[in-house]
């Protein structure tokens, strides 16, 4: 299965269970992307970053360039994760096949 | 359109001869997208995150509609205007209210997106006098939005 998990909501502790649930479903063998944007990008650029956990996992973590921007932090962002685009993001709420989730 | 516009005999089944493709059961790929908003417009950049995503997936080709509930209703009311109050600083010109811009959003997406509203939401709030661009939508009819879009994505919360 795949699934497009969106976190939005302000950093840890409000998003733990949205990296908790992309860890579980990517070592249940599922196909998980997690799209950080909104305040939760804060997340990607804390230290240490919980990115490089969840990618070891297998999870793709995106980074909306948008949000980043916003707050500032698009360089940081850019170190621990893959910043992405509108067009990108509008591809993947089409992905019909793409199980979304966004809290 | 006000809320009302769209009362029919039987307005929790009624088919609206102009959504989609035509009336009769809905399938799921009358649409590509259904966004659900619902909450507080301005509580966070929420909002104005589905909102840009929306216009990136109507600009892609995609057929997305958009389903305002509770407090999000009050995006599209004809009260806001056509601009926000201009910047503090002056350096910018107004911005497009909420309402304008989903009237624009509309208008530009060639039929490839709709505005629906909730009228129960609506109305509980007092916030019936929507732009020309809002369907406004008795609360039941809403799981056929659900079925005659090939996803739905809820963002936010009551």
């Amino acid at each position: 299965m795949r699934w497009l998990l969106i976190a939005s909501r302000p950093a840890a502790p409000h998003t733990r269970a949205s990296w908790q649930d992309a860890q579980d479903l990517a070592r249940g063998g599922d196909e998980v992307t997690l799209l950080l944007t909104d305040a939760a990008v804060a997340d990607a650029v804390v230290e240490p970053s919980p990115v490089p956990a969840l990618a070891a996992d297998g999870v793709r973590v995106l980074i909306d360039d948008t949000a980043a921007a916003r707050r500032g932090v698009r360089s940081q962002a850019a170190r621990v994760g893959r910043l992405t685009r509108d067009d990108e993001i509008a591809a993947l709420l089409l992905d019909v096949d793409l199980r979304t989730v966004w809290r | 359109m006000t809320a009302g516009h769209l009362a029919p005999a039987a307005p929790d089944l009624a088919v609206d001869a102009t959504a989609g493709p035509g009336p009769g059961t809905p399938t799921p790929t009358d649409w590509d997208l259904l966004v659900v908003l619902m909450g507080a417009p301005y509580a966070d950049d929420g909002v104005s995150t589905a909102l840009r995503w929306v216009e990136s997936v109507a600009r892609a080709g995609g057929r997305v509609q958009v389903w305002t509930c509770g407090y999000a209703t009050l995006l599209t009311q004809r009260a806001l205007g056509e601009s926000k109050p201009r910047d503090v600083l002056g350096t910018t010109s107004p911005p497009l209210s909420s309402a304008a811009w989903v009237d624009s959003l509309i208008a530009s997406s060639s039929g490839r997106a709709r505005w629906l509203s909730c009228r129960y939401c609506s109305e509980e709030r007092g916030a019936t006098d929507h732009v020309d661009a809002v369907r406004v939508r008795p609360a039941t009819a809403f799981h056929r939005h659900v079925r005659e879009s090939a996803k739905t994505v809820v963002a936010g919360v009551i």
